[in-house]
């Protein structure tokens, strides 16, 4: 480390390795004290674990009632049809 | 061929318990690796059983119906042709929704439109050039109104989200969706693109601030800096 403490890039990346790994707890102290400080490394990282959300519940299931699309039966025997051409 | 739901379910309990573990998926093809003598799936209880929760999941993902039948069929396709190696270490649903979920990246990948945010990043493999030569923003992250619970509903989120991921350079990209989207450990994923555990950060690291980026400059935040600083 060049200085006492991270700067921004130095953040972002440690952010962001935060969320695939436990960081050392130097470097956590150091993102601490540096996100304490700065609104925007902390909305970065707040921003990034939004995206994981997202994307973690993007296998929601939408739930399905009679005003849902569904696929329709002609489509369906189409489908099937062709699963039953694999050999 | 399996005739009912139950004894399949059963079976892939089964395999759980032997204690084998599936690892990895590719994007293309080939989503699970294992299971030898898993029986014949019935397929036309797949259409019958999931056909209409896959399509309703790619509906809200991609704008026509017919590229959304597409990629259910497309999902079924790969699904039975690789029902070998599907291990039941997840439940046969989960297992189709993650083929169906890649079916929809690549769509994306493959029809990426004109109008984005490529040309508003600077160079995308220079992650670097976010910052200024004292390690401070370049251009400091906006505030975000939203609330993932319900933008992800919005079919602008997603599609947002999927173009921008589009527009992610492969490899980051790739990386992306093994941890984010199918949950995958750093381990895995280094296993899985060959590469050491600094590498996958690095990767991970340059597909978030690209994505996070992109979906900023495509008008996801709304525009608060005025306020806020």
């Amino acid at each position: 480390m060049r200085h006492w403490m991270f700067r921004c890039n130095d953040v972002s990346q440690k952010v962001s390795q935060s969320l695939d790994a436990s960081l050392p707890f130097h470097h956590r102290m150091a993102v601490w004290m540096h996100l304490l400080m700065c609104r925007y490394c902390a909305r970065f990282r707040r921003q990034l674990i939004m995206l994981r959300k997202v994307s973690r519940h993007m296998d929601d299931e939408p739930s399905i009632d009679e005003t849902t699309a569904t696929l329709s039966n002609e489509t369906k025997e189409r489908i099937k049809k062709v699963l039953r051409a694999i050999p | 061929m399996i005739e009912a739901a139950l004894p399949l379910e059963k079976l892939a309990q089964f395999d759980t318990l032997t204690g084998n573990i599936c690892l990895a998926r590719s994007l293309d093809e080939g989503y699970w690796f294992g299971m030898k003598d898993s029986p014949k799936i019935n397929a036309d209880m797949w259409v019958d059983q999931y056909g209409d929760s896959l399509f309703h999941f790619a509906l809200a993902r991609v704008k026509k119906k017919e590229i959304a039948e597409d990629l259910v069929q497309e999902t079924f396709l790969a699904a039975v042709k690789a029902q070998d190696r599907f291990r039941g270490q997840s439940s046969e649903k989960t297992w189709l929704f993650g083929i169906l979920k890649h079916k929809v990246i690549d769509h994306y990948r493959k029809n990426k439109s004109t109008v984005h945010a490529r040309d508003l990043l600077h160079d995308p493999d220079n992650v670097e050039a976010f910052f200024n030569a004292k390690g401070g923003w370049q251009t400091r992250p906006a505030h975000w109104q939203t609330n993932p619970g319900k933008v992800q509903e919005t079919k602008e989120f997603l599609d947002y989200f999927y173009r921008c991921l589009s527009d992610v350079p492969q490899r980051s990209a790739d990386a992306f969706v093994y941890r984010e989207i199918d949950g995958l450990s750093t381990a895995e994923i280094c296993a899985r693109l060959d590469i050491t555990a600094n590498n996958c950060w690095v990767l991970l690291y340059r597909a978030r601030m690209l994505l996070r980026k992109c979906l900023e400059l495509v008008g996801f935040s709304r525009q608060q800096e005025g306020k806020s600083k």
